[in-house]
């Protein structure tokens, strides 16, 4: 049995969004609660509750939307404090991390030491910790959340340690009910039950609750290398006033850092290129890296700066002062397998073309269009910027009210407004039984008007009428006019607009 | 003698099928070579400029060229591109790459894709200045990508040898409160430089009711005048037509 030690900081989520320890803070995810300060838990605040009781029991409550990024972004500096003490570290999730105690124990003079140790180092980097060791991550956990401040359970005494606690620690809430139902309320009481009578009942994840309840370990720990910084950086002094200098030293520190990612093995999925102004600006963009040359990174930074010194004159422009290469998303380098009959050449091809748009308009300014589902012409579009993934939305399924015929030539992003009047001039409106005031006699869009030769309508589309923020209500009509153009034209409050061009 | 095989050889050369870009195949009986140039202008102008976008969009897109690496389109400053409708012509729309709002820097867009793309549909946001010009139609040769150009400023192009324009535009399907649009029917025209003397015209369905495009056979064709020197179908006169007996082929 391995002994582990857990340091455990409370309330990761809530801390990682910059909430104060001390306030009654919140953060939500899909409207619920996913977790609290202890001020909010004081006043009745629980994960999991719907925000509205939330605030209802904790009207003062700060509420924030969850940010997993921030979570492991900042649980870095809790992971580097305690790989001060021992180097291999395996964050369980951000707020949990873990690391073999029997080693450090010995070491730091027994298992307590070793556990205010880590402790005080964690706290000494300025957040809160619990920390605990036990056998098994499981019970060092629970170890650590228990008590004040955690503690040390003794070698084959988790069992005995995890006995009175509910089954809720489990974190299998269907489990917990039928076992509450079966009459088990503890640990204790589930760990009694035969191992093959629960594996025959609960099946393979029943298993392994009762192997936690026992205080045997489900899988050994898989402690990882902290990562090592391996971006590259080059300063400038004086400032680099033209850009051939910044792009001729980009390619001495892409080399470098082409090195570095080498002694280890590894790959880098994208590449960050931030650089530096006298002005005090700094220049940053991700570039798809995938096995570029150096040659290649290069010329990449030359489009960055391009891009710069075109936006602005030159005044503003003021040298660069330093260059960074930071490697972003590294991942093991398993090789690239090329394909056979240049079809390389070609995706490269668009892909160094879209990237000089990108260098000039940004991520967003070259898209590629997605067919999804929708109802109008505009929504069955979704424009992606090139190297982003494309979503994966249910486009073949029935969408009743679709408008169908031939797809309309021209979809205005913004649909202009325009006026549809009857033969005595006034607006058309549509009833809420969609009955339609009068027949359209004329169309008055930009000023002109045309009159209408023909016309069909209402198509109602009354969509995400669930979701007061999102719900739209509208009629569609199709009309032709006299100078040969049609149009599909819809009516929302009482408003025309042009939706769509049949050019 | 020399000049004569000379001309003969130029001849030959002039009928030869060149490579051509293509288009979809009812566009074809309307430009010349039955596809377009590569590098070429090709001005869109009046109403159904869109369409005729979307068309010549489809037509390159709808192939991925010989080895599938081919067949990219770029559409610059054209915000209401309706890809819907152009992957209704055939168009893939995996193939397209949009740029809806290229401001003051679409001349270095232009520059950009016309290296990588075949087709590039623009809609220049000002008139376009005669050093932007000259670069643009310099790249576009260099690289054998056509430029289609749309909008207000289409005209002011200097150096476009082909027009398309739509005529008799007229919708299908709408009643007086009633129907939906099916099609519309258009005589579809090709003027200028690449199409000498009146242009070719042709009559399609812009879009059918499936979305594509095709030829409307139901109105036919104005009778042509055939010139009265000579019978239509030549025949070398003295020698029977040649025949061919069954039982020589060994099939009876």
């Amino acid at each position: 049995m391995t002994r582990v030690l857990v340091a455990w900081c409370p309330d990761w989520p809530v801390t990682a969004v910059g909430i104060d320890a001390a306030a009654a803070g919140a953060v939500v995810a899909q409207g619920r609660i996913a977790a609290c300060s202890a001020a909010a838990r004081a006043a009745g605040v629980r994960r999991g509750q719907r925000l509205r009781d939330a605030q209802r029991r904790c009207p003062d409550l700060v509420v924030r939307d969850r940010e997993p990024d921030a979570e492991g972004r900042l649980f870095e500096e809790v992971v580097a404090a305690v790989a001060e003490l021992t180097p291999r570290v395996e964050v369980v999730r951000p707020g949990l991390c873990a690391i073999a105690a029997r080693g450090p124990a010995r070491f730091y003079g027994g298992e307590e030491a070793l556990r205010v140790l880590v402790q005080d180092a964690v706290v000494e980097a300025g957040h809160d910790c619990g920390s605990g060791v036990a056998d098994g991550l499981f019970a060092a956990e629970l170890a650590a959340r228990s008590g004040d401040g955690g503690v040390v359970v003794p070698e084959g005494g988790a069992a005995a340690f995890l006995a009175p606690y509910p089954l809720s620690v489990l974190d299998r809430p269907e489990l917990a009910d039928l076992l509450r139902r079966l009459g088990i309320r503890t640990l204790g009481d589930f760990a009694a039950l035969p191992s093959g009578h629960v594996a025959g009942r609960f099946g393979p994840d029943g298993a392994l609750a009762h192997r936690l309840a026992r205080g045997e370990e489900p899988r050994p720990l898989a402690p990882v290398r902290g990562a090592v910084d391996l971006s590259v950086r080059g300063d400038f002094d004086p400032p680099a006033e033209q850009a051939e200098r910044v792009v001729f030293a980009a390619k001495r520190l892409a080399v470098e850092l082409h090195e570095g990612l080498a002694a280890g093995g590894l790959a880098c999925v994208r590449l960050e290129v931030a650089a530096g102004f006298a002005d005090g600006q700094v220049l940053r963009r991700l570039w798809r890296h995938e096995g570029l040359s150096a040659l290649a990174v290069a010329e990449r930074v030359r489009w960055q700066l391009s891009a710069r010194q075109g936006a602005g004159d030159e005044a503003v422009w003021g040298g660069v002062t330093w260059l960074e290469l930071a490697p972003d998303q590294i991942v093991p380098d398993a090789g690239r397998q090329e394909s056979l009959w240049g079809r390389t050449a070609v995706t490269d091809r668009i892909a160094r073309a879209a990237d000089r748009v990108q260098a000039l308009l940004g991520h967003r300014g070259i898209t590629r269009p997605v067919l999804v589902g929708g109802r109008g012409p505009g929504e069955r579009i979704v424009r992606v910027p090139v190297g982003d993934l494309a979503p994966s939305g249910p486009a073949e399924e029935p969408w009743p009210g679709r408008v169908t015929g031939p797809a309309p030539a021209v979809v205005p992003g913004a649909p202009p407004s325009a006026e549809l009047v009857d033969a005595s001039g006034a607006t058309v409106v549509v009833s809420a039984r969609c009955e339609v005031s009068a027949p359209p006699a004329a169309l008055v869009l930009r000023g002109r008007r045309a009159a209408v030769t023909g016309w069909t309508g209402p198509w109602p589309a009354d969509e995400r009428w669930w979701d007061a923020d999102a719900a739209r209500r509208r009629a569609r009509f199709q009309v032709t006019t006299d100078d040969g153009a049609a149009y599909l034209l819809a009516v929302e409050g009482g408003r025309w607009h042009v939706e769509a061009v049949y050019d | 003698m020399p000049e004569a095989a000379l001309r003969e050889l130029s001849a030959v050369l002039d009928s030869a099928p060149r490579e051509t870009v293509p288009v979809l195949p009812a566009l074809r009986p309307v430009l010349p070579g039955g596809g377009l140039r590569p590098g070429s202008v090709v001005g869109l102008g009046g109403l159904g400029a869109a369409s005729l976008g979307l068309a010549l969009v489809a037509g390159v897109s709808r192939h991925g060229g010989t080895d599938g690496t081919g067949g990219w389109c770029g559409v610059v400053g054209v915000p209401g591109f309706g890809v819907l409708a152009a992957a209704g012509m055939g168009a893939s729309p995996e193939r397209l790459l949009l740029v809806d709002a290229p401001g003051d820097r679409w001349p270095d867009v232009v520059a950009a894709l016309a290296e990588a793309v075949e087709l590039i549909l623009l809609c220049p946001p000002e008139r376009p200045g005669a050093a932007a010009v000259r670069r643009l139609s310099a790249l576009a040769r260099k690289h054998g990508c056509v430029l289609a150009l749309t909008g207000a400023f289409a005209r002011d192009w200097p150096g476009t040898r082909l027009r398309l324009r739509l005529d008799e535009a007229a919708w299908d399907g709408l009643g007086d409160g009633h129907g939906r649009l099916t099609g519309r029917r258009v005589q579809v025209t090709a003027e200028g430089r690449d199409a000498p003397g009146a242009g070719r015209s042709a009559r399609l369905w812009l879009p059918a009711a499936d979305g594509t495009v095709r030829p409307d056979e139901t109105v036919r064709r104005p009778l042509e005048l055939v010139s009265a020197g000579g019978p239509v179908h030549p025949r070398p006169s003295g020698v029977p037509p040649l025949v061919r007996v069954a039982e020589e082929e060994g099939i009876a």
